[in-house]
Parts: C-alpha cells; structure tokens; sequence
C-alpha cells in the first residue's frame, strides 16, 4: 500500500497523467444534476404535505419529475461523480493514462447526452403519447413503450437512448480497463472493484432494458426487474463506491488497509452473493418460493460479507479515529461507512418475510434508499470532491466553514429523513393491515411527510452552501480565505 | 486466481452474474414457459377463417366497459376515437385504449404510488379480493411487468368496475372532489378543458383502469370492510 501512497503523491505523477480539467466538468455536470434532482425530490415532498404551487401544470407534475428525481441521482449524479473521480484514480493506480484523450472527451458528451435526453423524455415525452405516429410504435412494431418513460423502476430510460447509453458504457470500460490491463505486477483492491464495476454495470444495464421489454412478460419479468434494480445498486454503485474507498481511506491516513485477507473476503463475497438477491424487491409475489427464500438468505449472508468489510476500515483507521474532526474528507468517508452499515443492518431484518409483511410498499423502503443513495455514495462522492476540487482548479477552499455546514447539513438531513420514514412505515404497514378505510394512511402519513419534506430541505440546504463555496473558491484567490486545510496538522497536504 | 485480472474479470465480473442470471432469470422463465397473450390479434383458423384472439375478444367485462365509456362520453368518444360502430373498429379501438392508457400509465408515472399485485398476507386479500397469480400477468399489457414497489394510494390491480367512468374522470382531473385528502397530483391535461370532455389519453387511461381485475370471476370486487368498521376508528 505504500505504492498507493507514493502513487498519489504529485511527484511521483508523471504530467499530463491525469486530466483535471475533465474531472472538473464531471464534478460539475453532477452537482448540475444532483441540483435538478433535489428540486424533484422537493417538488414530490410538497404535494405529499398538499404545498404543491404548481400542481396541474404539466410539465411539472410530480408523476413525471419523480422519475426524473431518481434518474437523475442514478445517472446523472453517481454517474458523472464516478466517471470524474475514475479519471483521477485509475490513472494514477496504474501510472498509465487512459486509452484516450479524445474517447474521455466523447464518453463526456455521450453521457451528458445520454442524460438530458431522458430527462427530456420523461418530463415531455408523456405528453405526445397521444401522437397516431407515436401510438403505432407500439402496435405496429411490438414495442411495448412509447417514446416516454419505459416501465421498469431505475430503468425509465427510453428505449430509443438505451442503445446509446449501453455503447456509452462499453466505452467507458474499454476507456479504463486499457491502461489497467497495461500495468504490471498485482492489482490495488480498489482496481479488484473497478475491474468488475465495468463488466456488471453492462450487463445489468443490458438485462433490465432489454429483457423484461421485449423478451418475457409478468412474473419473468418481475423477477428481471428485481434483479434489475438491484444490481444497478448492487453492481454498479457498490463496487465504484467501496473502490474509492479501497483508493482514498489509504492516501487520507498514509496507512495501509489493516488486513488484505478481509478484503479478500469483501470483494468475493460481495461478488458471489450480491447477484443473488434481485428477487427480494418482490417477495410475495407470484414469483415462486424457493426462488424468493434464496433472495432472502443470499441476502443475509451479503450483510455477513459486509460486516468484515467495515472491520476492515475500522482496522484501518484504529487509534487515529480523532483526525475525522478535523480531515473533511476523510470525515465523509467514515460517515458513509456507518450510514452503509446502517443500512445494511436494517436490510438484514427488513428482509425477511416476517418484516416485510409489514414494510413492503410502506415510507420504511423510501428510508432505506434514501441511506443507501444519499447517506452512503453521494456522502463519499461529496468527500471525494471535497478532496479533489482544490486539487483540480490549484486553489484551497474559499471557507472551511461552509464545507462543515455542508457535511452537517446532510449528515443530519439523511438520518432524520431515514428515521422519520422508517417509523412512517411502521404506521402505515399497521393501518393497511388493521383493514382502516386508505384515506387513514394517508392523512396519517401527514406529519411524517411534512418532517420529511424539512429533512429534505435541509439536506438541500447543505448542497447549495457546496454550490456556494465551490462558486467564491474558483472565483477567489488561490490560497482562499482563512484556515481550511483539510488535512490533520500532522501530515503534509497531499498533491 | 483472485487477485489476478483475468480471475476479477472472468470469474467475479462474468461468471457469478452468470451464475446469478442463471438462478434469478433462467430458472423463472424455464417454470412459467407460457405465450404472452397480445391485446388484440388475428388468427385464421383451419377453415381459412379469421379469428380475433387476445386479450379485448376474450373479455365481455372490457368489452362491456368500453362500449359504456362511449355512452358516458358520447362526444369526446366520438373525436377520439371515431366511429366504432362494426364489431372490428370497436375491438381495434379498445385495444388501441388499452395500450394507450397503459402507456399513460408509466408515462406520468401513476405505477410508482399504485402497485399492481395483492399479496396473500397483511388482511390484503380482504382490501382488495384474490391473491394474484402468475398467469395473471401473461399479456402483453404487463411488458414490462407493473407490480409497483410503492403504495401511497390503494393498490390498482383490481381496481376495475369499483368506480364508475365519471368518478375516474373527476378524480383524475381534481382527486379531492372525489377523495378528500388525497395527495394525488391532478392531472388535467387528460382533459379539453373539464372533467365531462376527457381527451384521448384520458378516456385511454379510464379503459386501463377498468380492465384492472376485469379477467377474474369475482369482477368488480368490493372490499369486505363492513365488520371491521368502527373498530378504534
């Protein structure tokens, strides 16, 4: 590991190896769409409390901009995060640049195309569906959407821009895996989840936009669709997350990661079991069974795997716990790691049928995505940019004082919305089940989404003291105003 | 072999997805290996003789609601949907419908707060009538599949025939004349302007809705809430 050290040290970066500039139009492509995004989520929480102000108006019913508050996070935050933090580290784990220059710069316009498209599609399409060319499509050609929304969760996406995307993602892996494979000896951890991130975000994109679309229908379908939407967490997110983390826990703590041999058992198991579990988004379904138990104990079993994973970064950090106070990144890092095995824990017993009994359909599941999706990969990718921006433009952060606010922002956003939705949960699982009329659930639901609605506002809050730092940092002078090292006293700042 | 490139890539990467598509994918489609029914289509039988088949000829319920859908909305039905007075134009324009109004559907995304399948635990068989089945979901109004993971309003999946077509058209175009309380957003685009004139997509949306449970025996079904009422509430 101290090769990873030196590897990120500037010295020991040949020039030109990594290409700033573009990391920077990632970062902000993503803080562009992760704005967009919030706005959706704000605009569904406010016709949950009935503040909607703009309810009727077409163009920004809360139906429609709800698909676009989750595509946007998937592909156009983690996305963009991800690709821009992937063009910093691979580089510099292999000491190899990318394949190319130019098919970076490509990927980069493709993928932001591939992003406004849907959106585009999904907040306009539903209005031409009426359209007699647009209605033929799906009874003269067999296609079963129209040139909106496509009906899989996570896989809105339309069908005329999954062609692109999926190119899109085989550039991306070829783009990676080049200098990858041209570099010698063993493999980083890091690299290990990177490696296979590629190859399983293809073909889960592939399966869940091909499959339940055109080639079977109802309960096939329904255990694709799981599995779909599963694995675009599981095999996509997961592995890009936990190898950043393999990348930047190391640098940040100039200390190897405590036991190779745990993260061994990590990424296997992680690999083996994850796959594994699609079916568990629908339990109780028609899908059969013995299918349904084996989701559910393939599924506790991944919590076992994670559980040394984070062993292993407690390992890690072990007697030096204090430099979270003052190294914000690395503060991100490990509060993304107990919001992770937060989540993970609760998903061990909200997996089994007994719970879900109770919680499926309910505000609980909302909760849990919430953690997972915020609370973990976008608190790491926020660490991350908090990290690499000064980095990228050569100049400190303009306040200290405003990247604090934005890590307690959403810090205490995420756990309040999570706890708020897990008990709502809890409530309407029992108002459905006691056989009360609907409308109890839903009037009763009323404080939980209006405390929902000021977690989310305060998780927004935070973003935009990001936005605004980030403004006055690439505006300001280069060394910035006051003390925001970001690094603990006793170790030199990195790059 | 597992730290190696080729181990990661082949065996991690490849070969436990393949394992996973093995077991999650394959294995459900080997079991329930069934012909997805299409809405409307033509067959010609042994005596050279055309035949409807699908999902509107087989089913009087849709077919019944279809043509009462026209008496509730005489005019809009008729810009809609033109004259359907020959046997095939209406089957045609039903299937048409259909297909629309599920498209409607996923469009403004009315599946992520309405799932479609009852599940045989927590009194939901008492809400909403049967347990659903697998073959329930063979057609091709369910590709891709609609259960819904979200329920913030009732589930959908036999939602046909309890309301009226009028209650469904004031409802969508102002959900709390119809259900005080609802969070439901409004969507009067489906609309010429009131609730009396729905336009094409919105009479679609009302013949999807109807369809929902129109292929069971207990067809409408009313929940069995009657004994529990008043109980702590």
């Amino acid at each position: 590991m101290n090769v990873a050290i030196r590897a990120a040290q500037d010295d020991a970066v040949p020039d030109g190896l990594v290409d700033r500039r573009l990391v920077a139009w990632y970062y902000l492509a993503a803080c562009f769409y992760m704005f967009v995004s919030m706005l959706g989520g704000i605009l569904m929480a406010l016709q949950l409390v009935h503040w909607n102000p703009l309810n009727g108006i077409e163009f920004l019913s809360p139906g429609r901009w709800r698909m676009v508050h989750t595509n946007a996070i998937a592909y156009g935050f983690l996305a963009n995060a991800f690709l821009g933090t992937l063009h910093w580290a691979v580089p510099r784990l292999t000491m190899h640049k990318v394949a190319a220059r130019w098919l970076s710069y490509f990927i980069f316009g493709a993928w932001q195309f591939v992003v406004l498209a849907t959106a585009a599609a999904l907040v306009f399409g539903p209005s031409f569906q009426a359209h007699p060319w647009i209605e033929n499509l799906s009874a003269e050609w067999g296609l079963a959407m129209s040139l909106g929304a496509q009906g899989v969760e996570w896989g809105e996406t339309p069908f005329w821009i999954d062609p692109l995307a999926l190119v899109g993602l085989v550039l991306v892996a070829i783009n990676f895996l080049v200098p990858i494979a041209r570099s010698k000896g063993p493999m980083y951890v890091a690299l290990w989840y990177f490696v296979a991130a590629f190859i399983w975000t293809i073909l889960t994109y592939a399966m869940g936009n091909i499959m339940p679309e055109y080639v079977v229908a109802g309960t096939n379908a329904g255990a694709i669709t799981g599995l779909f939407i599963h694995d675009l967490v599981g095999l996509f997110v997961t592995p890009l997350g936990w190898g950043l983390m393999y990348y930047f826990v190391p640098i940040l703590l100039q200390r190897p990661i405590w036991s190779h041999g745990l993260s061994l058992v990590g990424f296997w198991g992680l690999a083996f079991f994850y796959p594994l579990q699609g079916i568990h988004h629908f339990l109780y379904t028609p899908i059969p069974m013995f299918l349904q138990y084996g989701a559910v104990i393939s599924t506790i079993a991944v919590e076992l795997v994670v559980a040394t994973v984070i062993i292993n970064f407690v390992g890690t950090i072990w007697g030096r716990g204090k430099e979270v106070k003052t190294n914000i990144p690395l503060r991100w890092f490990y509060a993304g790691m107990v919001f992770y095995f937060i989540t993970c824990f609760q998903c061990a017993f909200q997996v089994t049928l007994t719970f879900q009994k109770l919680i499926h359909f309910t505000d609980w599941v909302v909760g849990h995505a919430h953690l997972v999706m915020f609370g973990v990969f976008t608190m790491w990718l926020f660490g991350a940019m908090t990290y690499l921006f000064p980095r990228l433009i050569g100049k400190q952060w303009y306040s200290r004082f405003l990247c604090e606010l934005h890590f307690w922002f959403s810090a205490v956003g995420v756990s309040v919305m999570w706890l708020d939705l897990t008990f709502a949960g809890v409530f309407q699982g029992y108002w459905w089940s006691s056989l009360f009329p609907w409308e109890v659930s839903v009037d009763g639901s009323y404080p939980f989404w209006m405390v929902r609605l000021f977690a989310g506002l305060t998780i927004a809050a935070g973003f935009v003291c990001f936005l605004i730092n980030l403004f006055m940092t690439w505006k300001g002078s280069e060394q910035g105003d006051g003390d925001i090292t970001m690094a603990p006293a006793a170790a030199p700042v990195l790059a | 072999m597992f730290e190696s490139k080729g181990g990661v890539f082949f065996i991690g990467g490849v070969g436990f997805f393949a394992f996973a598509f093995l077991a999650n994918v394959v294995v459900p489609m080997a079991m329930f290996d069934r012909e997805t029914t299409p809405v409307l289509a033509y067959e010609v039988d042994e005596n050279g003789v055309e035949q409807a088949v699908g999902l509107v000829p087989e089913n009087q319920n849709i077919q019944k609601q279809f043509e009462e859908l026209q008496r509730a909305f005489p005019e809009a039905f008729a810009e809609h949907f033109g004259d359907v007075s020959d046997e095939k134009a209406f089957q045609e324009a039903c299937a048409q419908a259909l297909r629309l109004g599920r498209q409607v559907y996923i469009g403004e995304g009315c599946w992520h707060c309405h799932s479609q399948f009852v599940r045989p635990v927590s009194n939901e068989s008492k809400r909403w009538g049967s347990v659903a089945a697998s073959e329930e979901y063979d057609n091709e109004l369910q590709k891709p599949v609609l259960f819904g993971t979200r329920r913030v309003g009732p589930d959908l999946s036999r939602q046909g025939g309890r309301h009226g077509h009028d209650w469904h058209a004031v409802h969508m175009f102002k959900p709390v004349w119809t259900s005080p309380g609802s969070t439901m957003p409004e969507y009067p685009w489906l609309f010429d302007g009131s609730p009396d004139k729905p336009n094409r997509r919105g009479l679609a949306l009302i013949t999807y809705l109807q369809w929902l449970g129109s292929w069971l025996e207990e067809y409408p079904y009313y929940e069995e809430l009657e004994e529990s009422k008043g109980q702590g509430y």
